[in-house]
Parts: C-alpha cells; sequence; structure tokens
C-alpha cells in the first residue's frame, strides 16, 4: 500500500495503535498491547492545564532544555545548542519511566526479545509517545543495533519540542520513525503555538471541552470562539515570521520586529497526515507542515468563521472516523513533485479540500523550495571536496616530508616560513579555511540538510582538516605574536570551522554503535586518495593496549590494490574513507564497519553489508552513557592524581589539552612560563599526549624532531620533572647529554 | 541571475498586523491623543509610549538636524548635505519636554516602542531617532511605530537613517486614501519600512524609492478624504483580525509562478485590480522593491570563500614584507614599494589592488544591507579586515606618496584622500571589546597605528620646511611642535614594540628621519632640552 511506503506504517499497525491509545484513556500511565509479536505501548491523555504547562515553568512557551547526558543526541552539534521541550510533557515521561510504574521493564523485556515497539497516544498522550520514542531510541537504538526501529504513532498530539529537536532527529535520520495524524481543524495541534499567558485563563475551559468523556460540545460557546481566535492569532504570527525567514527578506527589520514578540519555539516533529473528508495528506517537510497548520484552519467566508471554533474541538474526536476510514480515501503526498500551486492536478485538489488558500500554497511551496535549497547548497559544497582533499593531500605528501628533512617538523618550518614552500602551504591554508568558512556559514544559519551534521564523510574530512591544518593557524598566530595582543589561541584565536568540526567528532566517537545516517549522503565509496596507510598494524592488537584494538597511521598515500591489507579487513572497507563515519581513525579486528541505514537517503541503496558483531566491543567504543568529550578530557585529568579538583579545574580553564589539534598551542603558552605555574598543566598535556598519538590527533612523527618547539622546550624542564615522565616520552625525547 | 522566487512584502505586512504590538500601539496612540499627553504603559513586557497628536501646527519647513558631535543626535552619520527635520516637530520634540520624560521614564526597560498619531508618529520617530544616535546604543531594544505620520525629514536624513544601520526599527502604518504621509514639499523624503493599508490587507514597502513611487500612484489615483486621517482605528481593528480569512485572489487566474502570485496577491491587498491601469502601477512598484537577487545569509557564506580568493594577495604582500625585511637594503616594505617599480613591486601593486577591491565591495555590501545585519559584528570578519588593514594600508599611504601632486600637497589624511573602506574597518574594530594587552616580547608583525606612515610623510615635511628656514618663525615653531609631539608618540609606540621591524630597518624612512632630526637638533643646540620632553613622557608612562 503506497500509504506505507511513505509513512512507514500499515492500516493494521493505525488501526491497532488507536485501539490502543483509546484503551489507555482507562490506565493511568500507560497501556501495553501485543499484537504480532510488536508491542504497543500506549499512553493516556490528560485535559488538566499542568499536563500542558508545567507549574513552575516560568518561560513564555512551558519549555525547558533536554538534559545532555540523558539525551546526548537531542542537540546541534556544531552550535553545541540542547533541544528544548515542553517541561510537562517531559515530567510526564519521567514519571512513567521512573520506578512507580512497570514500564521500563516491560521496554527492558520487548528489548531483549528484540521485539518491535510502537508508542503511541491520543492528544496529550501522544505528546507522551513523542517523547518516549526519543527515550527509547536514546537509550536502546542507538547503544544497541539489534534493536529494531520503533514506530511512534500519533492521533492529535500537540507539538513537543523546537527547532533543535526536530533538527536533531532529522540528523540522526529519526524523523522517518513518527506518524502524526492530524484532522483538519482539531486545536489541539496548534496549542504549543499560542503562548501561555494568552490562553492560560480559558485552557481549564476548553481542556474540559476536549475531553471525551465529558457530555457534549455546545455549538456556540463564546469561549472557544475566544479560543480559536487567540491561537489562530499566535499561529499566524510564527508561521508567517517562520515563512519570511524562510524565504529571507527584509531580515533587519523582521529581526528587531520578532525581538517584540513571543514566538513560540515549538515546531513539528516527523511525517503529519491531514485528514479531509475525502482524503488524507502525507507531508515530510516540518516548515511545511507548520504553514498547514495555519492554513488548513482558516475561513473562507463568515458563515464559515463561525462554525469553526466548535469544529476545532470537535475534529479533535474525529479520529476514530478516520482510522476507520483510511483504506477508503484517497492518498496524497504533498512534496515538489506537484506543485502546490496548482489546482488542477490532484495534490492541489487535495489542497482545495484542505481549505488553502493561494497564499497558503504559496508559503508551502516556498517552505518545500527552502529545503530544495539545503540539498542545492550542500551539492554545492560537494563538489569542493575535491579540492580539499588535493590540498590535504599536497601538505601530506610534499609539505610535510620536506619539513621533516630539516628536522623540525611542518609546525615549526611554517612558524620560520623561510622558503617558497611555506608560502604555498600558507595560501593552502587560508584557501582551505575559505571553504571550511562557507560550509561553517551554511551550517550555522541552519542552511543546510539535517543531516549534514552527522555524515560520516564529512565528519572525517573535517577531522583531517583540523588534524593536519591546526597546527598551521597555530604556527601562524604564534609567527605573529597574536597571543600578545589577543591572548591565548585557545581563548581568543582558535577559529570556529576547528570548534565545529572538533564537537563533529567528538559526538560521532560518542555513538559508533549506529553509523551516522548521512554517510551514504554523498554516494558510494570511490577510489580517492585517501587509502588507508602502509603502516596499519594489522596484526593482532599489543596486548598492553588500553582499549583492545589499535588504531592505524594514517596517510594518503598508497594504492588500494597494492596495499589492500593480507588480514581479514573486509572487502568493503576497501576505501574505508567513505565507507564508515571513523573507518580510518579506528580499526579493530573484530569491530567491523556499522550497518548500513536501512534507508539509503537520496535514494541510494545501501550496499550489503554483513551482520555486524559490536556488541563484545561496545564498551569499549561507547563513552559510558552520557559521556561527553569533556567527560573523557576530566576523567583523564582525575587520573593522573594532580591534586585538588578544584585547583587543578582553574588550572586548566583555557588549557589546550582539551584538544589534539591544539597541542602546539599549549606548547607555546607553556614555553615562556616557570615551571612551577604551570606544573598542572605541563603534567596534564603530557598524560593527554599518549591518548592523542594513539588517536592520530598528533603526529608523533613530527612532534619528537631534534629542532621541534616541543622537543627543545620539554628538556628545558627540570630534571625531577623529566626524571618522573612517561618512559616513551624520555626515551624519544631526551637529548644525548642529558641522558647521560 | 536567479530571481526571486516568493513576494514577501504583503506576509510581513500580515505578520506584523497580526500581533499584539500592533494594537497595543494603537490603542496607546488612542489614549495618548484622548489625554492629550504622553501615555507611558507597560503592557506584556512592552513599554509603550505614545506621544499624542498636536493639531494646528505648521508643517513643511527643513530645519538642518545638527549631527555628529551635538549633543542631540551624535551617532547619526552625516554626510553632506546636511540631514534636515521638519521645523515644526523639532520644536515640538522640545516643547514635549521628551528627552527629560524618558530619561527618567525608560530606566531598566529592556523593550520599548515608540508610536504615535498624526504629528505625534513624526515626533515619536524623532525621539526614536533620538533614543538610536546617541554614540552608545541604549540598554533597551527601541522599535517606533506611527500612524498616518507626516514625512519627517529630507533626502538626506532618510540616507544618514539608512546607512547608520537604523531604518529597520522604524515603521509607518499609513492608509492608502491619507493625505497626511505624502508631502506636497519634494524635499521630504521617507525611511523605515511603510506600511500602506486598505480595507483588504496591507503591503510592506523597505525602500524609499519604491514608497516614493507608491506616493506618486496613490496622489495621481487614489480619491483622497479628508476623514481617512482618522479612521486609523478602524484600519486597526479590520487588518488585525485579518487572519481569520484565507487569502485568495478574488478574480481571475491564478499566476503558476509563486513569486507573481505573490506579487498579484499584494496588489489585491492595496485594493487595486490586477487588470487595470493603476493596478499595474502597483505591481511594478512591488516587483522593484522586493526583487532581492540572493538571500543575505547565503550572501555572506560566499563571500566567506571570495575572502578566501583573494587571501592569497594578502599573503603576497606579508611575503614581501618578510623578504623586505630580510633584503641587504634594509629599507622595510613601505619604503621599498614607495621607491621602486619593479617586476615584484608590480606584482604586490595588483595584489594590493585587489584587496582593496574586495574590500570596497564588502563594505558597500554592508551599507547597502545585503549582507546579514550584525554581518560586520562576526568575529570573523572583523579580525580578517583588521589583518588586511594592519598589512596593507602602510601600501595604499606609500602609494598615495609615491603618486602624489607635489603641488597640491595634499596629505594622505587629510579629508577625502584615505580610502573609505579603512574609516570603515576602523569604525568595526570600535564595536568589538578588546582583550587585555600583555607587554609584548618582540616587535609586532605590522605597526599598529596602519596610519604611522601617513603621519611620518607629514612631519617629514615639516621638518624639512623647519630645516630650510623658508617660513615664518611662528609657523616653524608650530611645525617643530608637532614635529616633537611626533617623536615622542613614535618612541612611544617603539617602546611599547607596537610597531614592526620595517619601521625601524637601517634605511627606512622613520630610521632616516629620526637620523635627520636627532642632527638638526645638534645643530640648533637644544637637544637637552628635547630629551626631557621625552623622559617626561616616559615618567607619565610609567
Amino acid at each position: 500500500m503506497a500509504f506505507e511506503a511513505l509513512t512507514g506504517v500499515n492500516g493494521d499497525l493505525i488501526t491497532i495503535s488507536w485501539m490502543a491509545s483509546k484503551g489507555a484513556n482507562q490506565t493511568e500511565h500507560y497501556l501495553k498491547e501485543e499484537v504480532g509479536g510488536i508491542v504497543f505501548f500506549a499512553f493516556p491523555p490528560s485535559f488538566s492545564a499542568e499536563d500542558l504547562f508545567a507549574t513552575a515553568n516560568t518561560s513564555p512557551f512551558g519549555e525547558i532544555k533536554m538534559k545532555r547526558n540523558q539525551f546526548p543526541c537531542m542537540r546541534s552539534i556544531g552550535n553545541n545548542v540542547n533541544a528544548t521541550v515542553n517541561e510537562a510533557f517531559l515530567k510526564n515521561l519521567e514519571v512513567i519511566i521512573g520506578p512507580r510504574t512497570s514500564f521500563y521493564a516491560s521496554v527492558q523485556s520487548a528489548v531483549e526479545r528484540e521485539q518491535q515497539i510502537v508508542f503511541t497516544g491520543h492528544s496529550l498522550g501522544g505528546a507522551t509517545a513523542i517523547l518516549a520514542t526519543v527515550w527509547y531510541l536514546e537509550t536502546y537504538f542507538i547503544r544497541n543495533p539489534n534493536v529494531p526501529e520503533p514506530r511512534c504513532v500519533t492521533f492529535g498530539a500537540p507539538l513537543v519540542g523546537d527547532y533543535i529537536f526536530k533538527h536533531a532527529l532529522g540528523r540522526e535520520n529519526w524523523s522517518r520513525f513518527f506518524v502524526n495524524f492530524v484532522t483538519r481543524f482539531d486545536i489541539v495541534p496548534r496549542i504549543m503555538l499560542a503562548r501561555k499567558a494568552s490562553i492560560e485563563k480559558i485552557l481549564p475551559h476548553v481542556l474540559g471541552q476536549l475531553d471525551p468523556r465529558r457530555a457534549s460540545i455546545q455549538e456556540s460557546d463564546q469561549i472557544i470562539t475566544e479560543f480559536y481566535t487567540t491561537v489562530m492569532r499566535d499561529t499566524y504570527t510564527v508561521a508567517s515570521k517562520a515563512v519570511c525567514q524562510l524565504i529571507g527578506n527584509g531580515e533587519a527589520f523582521l529581526e528587531t520586529l520578532s525581538s517584540f514578540l513571543e514566538l513560540s519555539p515549538y515546531r513539528p516533529v516527523g511525517t503529519f497526515v491531514f485528514s479531509t473528508q475525502k482524503r488524507l495528506v502525507v507531508v515530510n517537510n516540518s516548515d511545511a507542515i507548520l504553514q498547514m497548520l495555519l492554513y488548513t484552519c482558516q475561513s473562507n467566508d463568515e458563515q464559515e468563521l463561525s462554525l469553526i471554533p466548535f469544529l476545532s474541538i470537535r475534529d479533535h474526536h474525529g479520529y476514530e472516523e478516520l482510522v476507520q476510514s483510511i483504506g477508503i480515501k484517497l492518498l496524497n503526498h504533498l512534496d515538489l513533485h506537484n506543485p502546490p500551486l496548482d489546482g488542477e492536478n490532484s495534490i492541489g485538489s487535495a489542497l482545495n479540500d484542505l481549505g488553502m488558500s493561494t497564499r497558503g500554497r504559496q508559503c508551502i511551496h516556498a517552505a518545500l523550495e527552502a529545503e530544495k535549497q539545503r540539498v542545492e547548497n550542500q551539492k554545492n559544497i560537494e563538489t569542493k571536496r575535491d579540492k580539499i582533499v588535493e590540498r590535504l593531500t599536497w601538505i601530506v605528501e610534499k609539505y610535510k616530508p620536506k619539513c621533516q628533512t630539516h628536522k623540525n617538523g611542518y609546525y615549526d618550518c611554517f612558524k620560520d616560513s623561510k622558503e617558497d614552500n611555506d608560502f604555498k602551504a600558507n595560501v593552502t591554508r587560508v584557501e582551505l579555511a575559505g571553504i571550511f568558512d562557507e560550509v561553517l556559514g551554511l551550517v550555522k544559519k541552519g542552511q543546510l540538510p539535517d543531516g549534514f551534521e552527522g555524515s560520516g564523510g564529512w565528519i572525517n574530512l573535517a577531522t583531517q582538516y583540523r588534524r593536519l591544518i591546526e597546527p598551521l593557524d597555530i604556527s601562524n598566530y604564534y609567527r605573529h605574536l597574536k597571543n600578545e595582543d589577543t591572548g591565548p589561541y585557545m581563548l581568543h584565536g582558535r577559529p570556529s570551522r576547528y570548534i565545529y568540526a572538533q564537537r563533529g567528532y567528538d559526538s560521532a566517537r560518542a555513538h559508533l554503535a549506529r553509523p551516522a545516517v548521512g554517510f551514504y549522503f554523498f554516494g558510494p565509496p570511490r577510489a580517492g586518495p585517501f587509502r588507508p596507510a602502509g603502516k596499519i598494524h594489522m596484526s593482532k592488537p599489543a596486548p598492553q593496549s588500553p582499549a583492545g584494538f589499535k588504531r592505524v597511521g594514517f596517510s594518503f598515500a598508497g594504492n588500494p590494490q597494492t596495499r589492500k591489507p593480507a588480514t581479514g579487513l573486509p572487502a568493503y572497507i576497501r576505501d574505508p574513507q567513505w565507507a564508515c563515519p571513523l573507518g580510518p581513525l579506528i580499526y579493530g579486528q573484530k569491530i567491523q564497519c556499522p550497518s548500513p541505514p536501512r534507508h539509503g537517503p537520496l535514494g541510494q541503496s545501501p550496499r550489503a553489508i554483513g551482520p555486524l558483531d559490536t556488541s563484545r566491543y561496545e564498551h569499549r567504543i561507547l563513552k559510558p552513557k552520557g559521556m561527553i568529550a569533556e567527560d573523557v578530557f576530566w576523567n583523564k585529568v582525575n587520573d593522573l592524581n594532580l591534586g585538588l579538583q578544584q585547583e587543578i579545574q582553574e588550572n586548566l580553564k583555557i588549557s589546550g589539552s582539551k584538544c589534539g589539534s591544539c597541542f602546539w598551542a599549549e606548547v607555546e603558552e607553556l614555553k615562556g612560563k616557570p615551571y612551577e605555574e604551570v606544573e598542572v598543566r605541563v603534567k596534564t598535556l603530557q598524560g593527554m599526549l599518549e591518548r592523542w598519538i594513539g588517536d592520530g590527533e598528533v603526529d608523533d612523527k613530527e612532534i619528537f624532531l631534534e629542532g621541534s618547539t616541543f622537543r627543545k622546550w620539554w628538556n628545558t624542564l627540570p630534571d625531577n620533572h623529566i626524571l618522573h615522565s612517561p618512559l616513551y616520552l624520555r626515551g624519544r625525547l631526551m637529548d644525548e647529554t642529558r641522558a647521560t | 541571475m536567479e530571481d526571486c522566487r516568493f513576494e514577501t512584502s504583503e506576509i510581513q505586512a500580515s505578520l506584523l498586523m497580526s500581533t499584539q504590538l500592533f494594537t497595543d500601539s494603537w490603542s496607546s496612540c488612542n489614549t495618548a491623543n484622548c489625554d492629550g499627553r504622553i501615555k507611558i504603559q507597560l503592557i506584556a513586557g512592552i513599554t509603550y509610549v505614545a506621544i499624542q497628536a498636536v493639531p494646528m501646527i505648521q508643517l513643511g519647513d527643513l530645519v538642518g538636524l545638527p549631527v555628529a558631535g551635538d549633543v542631540l543626535f551624535p551617532g547619526l552619520s552625516s554626510d553632506e548635505p546636511l540631514p534636515m527635520v521638519d521645523a515644526a516637530i523639532l520644536k515640538l520634540f522640545f516643547q514635549l519636554k521628551i528627552k527629560e520624560v524618558l530619561e527618567l521614564e525608560l530606566v531598566g526597560r529592556k523593550l520599548v516602542v515608540i508610536t504615535g498619531h498624526s504629528t505625534g508618529g513624526a515626533v515619536a520617530a524623532l525621539t526614536a531617532l533620538w533614543l538610536l544616535s546617541q554614540t552608545s546604543l541604549p540598554p533597551f531594544r527601541v522599535f517606533c511605530i506611527t500612524f498616518g505620520s507626516p514625512l519627517l525629514g529630507n533626502q538626506s536624513l532618510s540616507t544618514s537613517i539608512s546607512r547608520s544601520r537604523l531604518a529597520h526599527n522604524f515603521c509607518h502604518v499609513v492608509s492608502i486614501h491619507d493625505l497626511v504621509p505624502r508631502s506636497s514639499n519634494e524635499q521630504f523624503w521617507p525611511f523605515g519600512t511603510y506600511l500602506f493599508c486598505s480595507d483588504n490587507g496591507g503591503v510592506c514597502l523597505d525602500n524609499a524609492d519604491s514608497v516614493r513611487r507608491m506616493f506618486n500612484i496613490l496622489n495621481a489615483t487614489g480619491t483622497p478624504n479628508i476623514e481617512e486621517h482618522q479612521r486609523y482605528g478602524h484600519y486597526v481593528f479590520t487588518l488585525s483580525h485579518m487572519f481569520l480569512k484565507s487569502r485568495s485572489f478574488l478574480g481571475g487566474n491564478i499566476p503558476d509562478n509563486s513569486y507573481q502570485a505573490g506579487v498579484a496577491l499584494a496588489v489585491e491587498a492595496l485594493g487595486f485590480s490586477n487588470d487595470d491601469t493603476s493596478g499595474v502601477l502597483v505591481k511594478e512598484c512591488i516587483e522593484t522593491t522586493t526583487r532581492i537577487v540572493r538571500a543575505p545569509i547565503l550572501r555572506s557564506a560566499e563571500l566567506a570563500n571570495d575572502l578566501a580568493s583573494v587571501l592569497p594577495a594578502r599573503l603576497e604582500i606579508q611575503w614581501y614584507k618578510d623578504r623586505c625585511d630580510a633584503s641587504e637594503e634594509q629599507l622595510g616594505y613601505y619604503d621599498f614599494f614607495k621607491r621602486y617599480s619593479l617586476k615584484r613591486d608590480y606584482k604586490v601593486n595588483m595584489s594590493r589592488k585587489r584587496l582593496a577591491q574586495f574590500w570596497d565591495k564588502v563594505v558597500k555590501m554592508v551599507e547597502t544591507n545585503e549582507l546579514p545585519f550584525d554581518f560586520h559584528l562576526g568575529k570573523k570578519w572583523v579580525y580578517a579586515s583588521q589583518f588586511y588593514q594592519l598589512l596593507t594600508e602602510p601600501l595604499d599611504i606609500a602609494n598615495f606618496y609615491k603618486n602624489r601632486d607635489i603641488k597640491s600637497g595634499g596629505h594622505y589624511l587629510d579629508q577625502g584622500n584615505r580610502p573609505k573602506r579603512y574609516e570603515v574597518i576602523d569604525q568595526w574594530q570600535k564595536g568589538v571589546a578588546k582583550p587585555d594587552k600583555c607587554e609584548r616580547s618582540i616587535y609586532t608583525s605590522t605597526t599598529q597605528d596602519t596610519c604611522f606612515w601617513a603621519k611620518l610623510e607629514e612631519v617629514k615635511e615639516y621638518l624639512d620646511e623647519v630645516i630650510k628656514e623658508s617660513s615664518d618663525a611662528q609657523r616653524r615653531s608650530l611645525l617643530l611642535e608637532k614635529i616633537l609631539r611626533f617623536e615622542s608618540y613614535a618612541n612611544t609606540l617603539v617602546k611599547k614594540k607596537e610597531v614592526s621591524v620595517d619601521v625601524l630597518a637601517k634605511n627606512s624612512s622613520y630610521s632616516v628621519w629620526v637620523g635627520n632630526l636627532r642632527e638638526f637638533k645638534f645643530k640648533m643646540g637644544y637637544g637637552n632640552e628635547i630629551e626631557m620632553v621625552v623622559d617626561e613622557c616616559d615618567a607619565m608612562e610609567t
């Protein structure tokens, strides 16, 4: 059935979901049903105002930021902002997953039996279902590849989260799990677009009317009319602002105006199915859905206007009819292939059924075009990939080796800048900066598809770029002594392009068990200049290697045919660059590339890849739940036992030791200072170094060279310090004279 | 060229009309008009300052608005000719003691809307302008919304408001039948966003030329109505309820292009028919304002790429500087560039020109609002422009003196000789908080005062003049004072290591000049006295 293809759920599943949602009305927390091996969790709606706006919450829309440790994926990676959700809904979820209910145990057992789960609910129960699904995705799905994909089916649910919530679900390719049914005039999906202050007073009365357990609805209810008008007014403001922003006109005026308005942060997520008497209209684009929520609820004339408030309540109870008639209704999919402006084609008549005006169609068209533009933007920067690769290759194959012959490495050579090659490297540096800054500008302003941030190919490329070129930027910074008028590199000098690249890398490391979805986005693997290095250690990991797997050195040289590793590297990682998110960075004997996404974006079919066995290594790859890069750093620092935690934290506030590619910046900062003053920082740097070399963040071929700033500085450290330094450092760094 | 595919003038208008801000502003105006005095009230976190309309005043006389330096509007950029405002409105502004009232009332406010009807609207606009054009921005956001306000000032006022990037704080609601907002005096000029409204809806235009054009169309076609000026209450009520109704075409076929459909809707919103001649004129008017080629966000992302493509030119100059510093002539890149025109210097000159072209383009784009409005605050651009200026302005100075018309005798720092881009970049730097300076251990890679060389060229001439004794004693002592002031200034810079090594190169203009000065002082025998001046300066330093 076409419907299933569009939404990922079939009629039976919807019917059972609806039955369960209805059944959940009688329960306090949730209802569990098991049909045909699928487990349904349905949540009951609530019709009390405090379940819509949490009592203690003072924000204008009852919103709250999600916690990073509980929902690590629900954020914008680059901009480093957590998603916002409705606090009352989140609290409700916390009660349900808490110890007072058996919900947690029920989910756990379904997970253990690898059963598919459907979360569902009507009205506010739907909001709970959405958050429960997110919780499930974060708790089980991302951590264990054997967990089946969940589904979330809601009926007339209010909006739950903000733009970042929607963005994060899009990036992880989770949006497809959510299907929301909306009858045309139902007010509930629109409620969260209104300001709390404007509807607070009349909300209890309206919720009373919405409650199906109450008596009949009055046809002419003044309060309902007022409520409808208020919600529509705010919806109109939000939707118009959104569409102006999409089109990008009058930015300054809009910006000023918006600062005087309270605009709802909530945005639709997942697929929406709008229903009229004859049709179902399926929409995936969040921006378009927002416009639909507004324009399907307007009226053509006075007579209709007087009826709609009543319909806006009645339609909230129209889902039984909707579910029963799914099979017999006409189906339309709203996307760019069917321009919405034209009244002639089938989508046009569907929009006629929904009462969409010319203005409404125009706005939807704008929303769809904006998505197309994002894809275009991405295509545009894709064309620069070859240039990036070519420049990086030059640095690795020509510049670095040339510098090494001077015995002081490219960091120091670049700092001296005596030869034409240094000039060329400098030009390369700024060319790459330009490309990455362009990408950054697009990422910051949300002008790329949601999936871009999670795409392995770019994370990899940006990581290589950061590791190779950031030392040059640092070198340039200290060559011109910018630290003396601008302050330390880490504090004032580090360009955002590296900060964003670092965040992308950190978050990709945080969940390796599931692939970042976008990694097939750029097309199938192809022969590129990046190949596994000649120095790959494919032998059994050395026993002392703490993580149980060995990193491979990373170089761009070689030919896949001749370099093809002899031992057990599965053929499909021939060009690991494109095959898995962090392929070339971490290899293990058993750790193979994660499974491909089941739905290749852009219609590309993922290549067949065998089942994978990461469970054995999972605890090694995955950081414990909620671990973020910052925590990893502090754990390591704590292991070093340097003294009072608070003092150390103060000491390391602006340290470059948080990130391997800033190694040189930290060395430069420590260089001129008395040892006593910076002892903690020196030890931290030293403590982190081995790990960085292991991860490929720092090139050990460079830093130990005779003429390197690092080596020279290290040898000026007090004897006592050097004697207590790790053996490998002493072995590789100590000058002949000191050793004797 | 890519078309703007969507038309937003009407969506913008409906957005504004659907807000509480719109209705609350009007009700404040209404109260102020009824009470006959300024009304200040707080509604939902926003402070509304409504200024009453004062009837029976004679409008139409322009008076110069003292800007830049004056206490009233210091922040407004002042280009020739002088910005002017209506004399009666300015008088009213003082009479109503608005300054005094607001200075007390607005303490601690976050969001301030200044509003007014009719003449009250014009005073409101002047008030908002006063708040926004102080040297430091007010600690609150300001939005000005007027109803049926007459025009406030001349074209120069309009351009300096948009040059100072303040235009987006103003919105003027104007009925298409109301005559008051259109002045018969051709010298008056609109600024800010205009919301033209009729019973059917509204349209926002933010380009002064289009607004004027619309005025002309309305003058030619409209049926002026004296009572219209009092009907804003009716419009606000009607328009603020438009959002409930769907906006479809009243007649004719739907254009299949979204942009055309949008324009057609906008024309209908103003109560014109798309078919008759005046409708066609209105349509053209809307089209010219809304046809923006690329969205500002995309443009600024592309600009990052453009920057990268001109950066090699900067590196080229950097490289040139380093080579000069290392060369045997010991001249420094400023003097090298000034003195020689070899192939290498020629190439550097090309790089200089390329960079100048790029930055001129950026500065122009910022001025014409083609870039995101907070563009110049972005760290990347602040730094990029600063590095550019530090490295390249000395070459521009060298180029200026290399090709200077000796007879005119003008200097680089004289009015109009320094390229405008540097002045704009200076402005940008001011907007950024400077980190604490710490002591330098070696000379900076570029001299921190980018006009150092220009200042040197001036005193160089002064010294020559003093040595030649060609002018009278009074002038000579004046020049000498200037010379000594520069000497101690330069000494301080050198001491703080804020100059680059090229300044101190053995044969650089500066070193030569310092030598000449010493010789001169020695000859004149008042060396000791001068040394003392410098010492004093040092003492003040430490």
